[in-house]
């Protein structure tokens, strides 16, 4: 029955000429739609897959108390972290300062800065968090302000590219 | 804070159920050149609020700090009331609640109180109600997370008007989701530029957020410096905004239309220091301290918060820090009314109990107390009729709102400041304007008296009678 309908459709057609717009799917190369914001969750699986190489889990979370156990809970981290994000209307000052936590963090092992030679890490992170290389001005600040200043080091630089509208950008 | 077992976490906690300055930026900087040094607050009791146990004391004094003792309004109660008649085998079930010894003049008496404030249009739904009490628009918007006001929000009126920062104008809410759209609105001539700061306390203030991110998945305390923090350093937070903003120099900025409101770079640094000093403390005091006094009496005799008390904590920490010139508070904890009609009378007890709070925070501030004018009402009613969910022993349940009966609308407000008149309970009728059927003041009223104060009542009017809708009136009745 449907081969039969189907038929008939194209049979109907055969007599009618139709035109069509070209194709627009997608965004033409160097177009200059303007950004969106990552969401809260977006943003976190990004981030996550970026610094920590996982995704966010959930876990059981234990606690003891001066020796002894005390309790243990669920942890969801894509949960937690979405709804306190989502409980500011911009929450760029919070995503900052999640990055700022996890940057500090046991699970991520950033090189001291007398250990890695400038330039090259920075030309690291600009492919594995932005996904491009550094324009000469770009690392020319970026080298300038790791000599200049004692602050600046791996952290930062991770820190100063999550935070930057491209990376928040979708 | 006594560090036990208990307490560790009950705040990150609270908010996992709820959800699911440093120098580095430089001196906080006030834009204060076009304002006209008043301030404005306006407190919503979200959720509804009926006249029956508010100002009629129909079930004992509710809210002693603001109302006293004695009902108000007649037909509900007479002569001097008690405490709150909660049923005995819901006291027992519950935990104390933790509250401040009543104030013993009322705050009424400071201020004007309107017992007959109607409000008088549009549905008596928490979004709609805050919409209003937002713009002093009577609306109908769709619960929906992307649903704005067609007309200026009262950020976006004092911002637009002064060229104020967002960080001048805050909307502290107990509730997100939906609420967090009516930070700004969709008008073209104002819109999210012109937005203020939308904090959800009870979501973003919460310990669980340094404990996710230090990585560890057991924690071993031993005293109080073992609790994970976001380390807080300035210097390297002023070398990543300065990296940051090269980047930011190279890139496109967000589209205008983006769902999601972005601020200026200087606010959210301002945004970011604040928050910084909350997450780097290492006794979580910041998140809600046990010295605020009011909440619920866990079984190690501390104090946990409920939202609407973490959520006025919070807005004091705001007026302390940034002294905004507008900001409004939701408050929510009377909704659980709908299926709780003794939680109902408790949550107008800590709603009491904050608001005064409030009130005595900013008389202790010496740049708050004389440039301070506070505007308390509930955003709507509840029904004169109760719903039969979870009956109680005294033969009461439930109760909802919405149908727009005259519980739904008929609620009051509360005046206080140097610019109102004090020690008046009043309740005007008579009340003309085209298109004005209730011949009462109403809601729309409060909020174009609190943009008067602040020198916008003209810009009000004129952004709502651009929209087709009926401006409120300044309630000269309340104004010293």
């Amino acid at each position: 029955m449907k081969r039969l309908l189907l038929l008939l459709a194209l049979a109907a057609c055969t007599d009618t000429t139709y035109d069509y717009d070209p194709a627009t799917a997608g965004e033409a190369e160097g177009g200059t739609r303007a950004p969106r914001a990552k969401t809260s969750t977006q943003f976190l699986r990004g981030l996550y897959a970026d610094l920590l190489g996982r995704s966010p889990e959930s876990y059981e979370l234990t606690v003891s108390f001066q020796g002894s156990p005390a309790f243990a809970f669920q942890l969801d981290e894509e949960a937690q972290l979405s709804g306190a994000l989502d409980g500011i209307g911009d929450s760029a000052p919070l995503r900052n300062l999640v990055v700022a936590g996890l940057v500090s963090s046991e699970e991520i092992q950033l090189p001291e800065k007398s250990e890695v030679e400038a330039a090259a890490f920075i030309r690291d992170q600009f492919r594995r968090l932005l996904g491009r290389e550094p324009n000469a001005y770009e690392l020319a600040v970026f080298t300038d302000e790791w000599a200049s200043d004692p602050a600046v080091g791996p952290r930062t630089i991770i820190r100063a590219l999550t935070g930057s509208r491209e990376y928040q950008s979708q | 804070m006594t560090l036990s077992r208990r307490n560790l976490f009950r705040w990150g906690l609270a908010g996992a159920a709820a959800a699911a300055t440093t120098r580095a930026f430089g001196p906080l900087i006030k834009a204060k050149a076009a304002t006209n040094g008043q301030r404005v607050i306006i407190v919503g009791i979200g959720g509804g609020l009926r006249l029956n146990e508010s100002l009629g004391m129909a079930e004992g004094a509710t809210m002693p700090n603001l109302f006293g003792t004695t009902p108000l309004v007649t037909g509900f109660a007479t002569g001097s009331q008690g405490a709150p008649n909660v049923a005995p085998e819901y006291a027992a079930a519950a935990r104390p609640l933790a509250l401040p010894t009543p104030r013993s003049t009322p705050l009424h008496l400071q201020g004007t109180l309107v017992t007959n404030l109607r409000y008088a249009d549009g549905p008596p739904g928490h979004l709609q109600g805050h919409g209003c009490l937002l713009s002093g628009f009577y609306n109908r918007l769709e619960n929906r997370a992307d649903a704005h006001l067609p007309v200026p929000t009262i950020f976006e009126l004092h911002r637009q008007a002064t060229g104020a920062p967002a960080t001048d104008a805050w909307y502290i809410s107990q509730i997100g989701g939906f609420y967090r759209a009516l930070i700004a609105s969709d008008n073209l001539d104002y819109g999210p530029r012109y937005a203020g700061v939308y904090l959800q306390p009870p979501a973003a203030m919460q310990s669980l957020v340094p404990i996710i991110t230090s990585g560890k998945r057991s924690l071993t305390i031993q005293t109080i410096d073992d609790l994970p923090i976001i380390p807080s350093n300035p210097a390297e937070d002023a070398a990543t905004a300065r990296l940051t903003s090269v980047l930011d120099g190279n890139s496109p900025t967000f589209a205008t239309d983006d769902p999601i409101v972005h601020l200026a770079t200087e606010d959210n640094a301002r945004i970011q220091a604040h928050l910084a000093e909350i997450y780097s403390d290492s006794t979580y005091e910041s998140y809600f301290p046990q010295s605020f006094g009011i909440g619920t009496l866990n079984e190690d005799g501390d104090i946990d918060p409920t939202p609407d008390a973490q959520t006025v904590y919070h807005a004091e920490r705001v007026l302390k820090k940034f002294k905004p010139s507008v900001m409004a508070i939701t408050l929510l904890d009377v909704d659980v009314c709908h299926s709780d009609f003794n939680g109902y009378l408790r949550g107008q007890q800590v709603a009491d109990a904050c608001v005064n709070h409030l009130w005595n925070f900013i008389q202790s501030d010496p740049d708050l107390r004389d440039t301070t004018t506070m505007i308390v009402l509930p955003e709507h009613g509840r029904h004169l009729f109760f719903n039969g969910n979870n009956p109680d022993s005294l033969g009461r349940s439930g109760i909802d709102h919405g149908l727009g009966d005259n519980g739904d609308r008929d609620v009051w407000m509360l005046a206080l400041g140097p610019n109102i008149r004090g020690g008046q309970v009043i309740a005007p009728t008579g009340i003309t304007q085209p298109g004005r059927t209730s011949g009462r003041y109403e809601t729309i009223d409060a909020v174009m008296t609190a943009m008067g104060v602040l020198g916008h009542g003209d810009r009000l009017t004129d952004a709502l009678e651009d929209k087709g809708a009926r401006p409120g009136l300044v309630i000269d009745e309340v104004m010293a």
